[in-house]
């Protein structure tokens, strides 16, 4: 077990960047949001985890992501999918060319995921703990209350 | 490299084309390309055999590949999806891999027509994805071609959740009329009543479980063996001319579990063929992997085994009663032997290394241990001095795009 945890310190530390050590805490954090119109609704991790990698669920949200190479993905990859952006990418290659599942859709910055979340009824979304959060929007999960 | 494989890339240079021209046309929202490749190049230790079409001296013809994928959305619900291959492997035909029309009549069903991969185990319909495994070579006693591994028909899919568990269950039915490949022959085969289960689940997102079953009636047209049993027949050795051929039904029962973590993953997984035709073996293989991730490199080790379960040759030609019955019985022995399946065991320890978010490395070197026989070894020049084990070398590239 302790040998899993060092992994993980080791992982997180070499996804995230050691550049990113010096930001604040609240960037290695991030909060899912969802256009759901109702402020009591919570997710838990496996109810993230399905929706983000198409998996059924009993909650019907339209995931949107943002691409690859981005911090807050590679902090939603670690702490809440548990894969790395490599094995997830090895998935959806095989559901994709297997037809039957397709990844997120994927939107290139914060603004833009906020703007489009904002925009359209039923979509969940993960954003950092430090990004402004219209007033319309759930937050239905946070890292930081772990 | 050959020019048939520069007249195949050529062909899909110019589906490409027509593809990426009618992009022009079609708003880019309803027409996605997509794709995947792989450039492999490999060896075995031992010049006595071949394997998987591998010899003694390297090769990039073996499984290297190019595919693109174009699935063009005709309504929200209802996308045509295409899938053109080009393969250096001459004995795999290049051309239209997949092409089916799936339409989602509601959030949690999928159903699909057309031209598909059979989906016989957890990796069968991407088989050609190196870039979702961690093999070079997935588990041969598993995943050899030796099955067909396309058909026409029709599938559904349902997806459920219930609590922790999300999981899908699909039932599809299709005919195949194509080539099947032993070794370097190809034989004219018939599939028909392809019925299949699949059961796919999910637990807390990480564990998957599948399990699935198949069935179907088969005629492989063993060409130069049909005519001996033809030939045998006709002298009213029906058991024997029986034993010939390659006609009945199979069943496959498929069962698999795979874990996935941030630094480690594990997967093991099981099939067995039974089939009622004495030239058909039943046959039962499995293997067990586990890696270890070092982001970007994930080191993974493998033992897979498969066991045959060879039948008895017929015994009704007679021995010692002439020198013509004793030739055709010895005739029958020969032709029978070589028929026959033989158990194979290797370990495989394999690297992948992952450049980017659509290209791997990947090296690997697999030890198998077997004898000769039709879905293994196949001796070269009729050499006599294989000592049943032989070590692969595989390098590969992988990518996706």
């Amino acid at each position: 077990m302790r040998r899993t945890n060092f992994l993980r310190h080791l992982l997180m530390t070499s996804l995230l960047g050691f550049s990113a050590l010096h930001c604040q805490a609240q960037e290695h954090d991030i909060v899912v949001v969802a256009n759901v119109g109702n402020t009591a609704v919570k997710l838990n991790k496996i109810d993230i985890r399905n929706l983000f990698m198409g998996n059924a669920s009993d909650v019907v949200l339209e995931p949107v992501s943002l691409p690859p190479q981005t911090l807050a993905r590679a902090v939603f990859n670690t702490k809440i999918i548990g894969l790395t952006e490599s094995r997830i990418q090895s998935y959806w290659s095989q559901m994709r060319f297997s037809g039957r599942s397709r990844p997120p859709r994927e939107v290139a910055t914060v603004d833009e995921l906020i703007s489009y979340v904002s925009s359209h009824k039923d979509t969940v979304a993960f954003v950092p703990a430090n990004a402004v959060i219209p007033p319309h929007l759930t937050v239905v999960y946070s890292t930081s209350s772990l | 490299m050959s020019s048939t494989f520069r007249n195949r890339v050529s062909g899909a240079t110019l589906c490409a084309g027509l593809l990426a021209s009618s992009t022009a046309l079609a708003s880019s929202e309803k027409l996605e390309i997509s794709g995947f490749g792989r450039i492999v190049a490999g060896f075995i230790d031992d010049p006595s055999v071949s394997f998987e079409g591998y010899e003694n001296e390297v090769s990039f013809n073996e499984q290297t590949l190019l595919a693109l994928q174009a699935d063009y959305h005709l309504l929200d619900n209802l996308m045509i999806t295409s899938q053109v291959l080009a393969h250096t492997n001459s004995e795999r035909d290049s051309g239209v891999e997949w092409f089916y029309a799936s339409y989602v009549p509601h959030n949690n069903w999928l159903i699909k027509g057309g031209r598909m991969r059979t989906p016989f185990y957890y990796y069968s319909d991407v088989i050609d994805v190196g870039f979702a495994y961690p093999w070079i070579s997935p588990p041969q006693q598993l995943y050899s071609a030796f099955l067909f591994n396309q058909y026409d028909g029709a599938s559904v899919i349902h997806n459920f959740a219930l609590g922790n568990i999300s999981g899908s269950v699909e039932g599809y039915y299709g005919s195949f009329q194509g080539d099947t490949q032993f070794q370097d022959r190809r034989y004219a085969t018939d599939i028909d009543g392809l019925t299949g289960v699949v059961f796919n689940g999910v637990y807390n997102a990480n564990l998957r479980f599948r399990a699935s079953y198949t069935t179907a009636d088969f005629r492989v047209n063993l060409a130069e063996i049909s005519a001996f049993a033809d030939q045998l027949r006709s002298f009213g050795f029906v058991e024997s001319a029986n034993s010939l051929t390659m006609e009945g039904t199979f069943d496959i029962y498929q069962v698999g579990l795979s874990l996935d973590e941030l630094d480690y993953n594990l997967a093991w997984e099981w099939m067995e063929i039974q089939s009622d035709t004495v030239l058909a073996p039943n046959i039962e293989s499995y293997y067990i992997q586990g890696g270890l991730v070092f982001h970007p490199f994930t080191v993974h080790l493998t033992y897979a085994d498969m066991a045959t379960n060879p039948q008895a040759p017929a015994s009704d030609i007679p021995l010692g009663l002439s020198p013509d019955l004793d030739q055709l019985y010895y005739g029958y022995q020969t032709v029978f032997a070589r028929t026959q399946a033989a158990d194979l065991e290797s370990v495989t320890l394999g690297v992948r290394w992952d450049v980017g978010v659509s290209v791997a490395f990947k090296a690997e070197v697999t030890h198998y241990r077997g004898a000769l026989g039709i879905s293994t070894f196949e001796a070269v020049d009729d050499r006599t001095d294989f000592d049943e084990s032989v070590n692969l070398y595989q390098l590969g590239m992988e990518f996706v795009f």
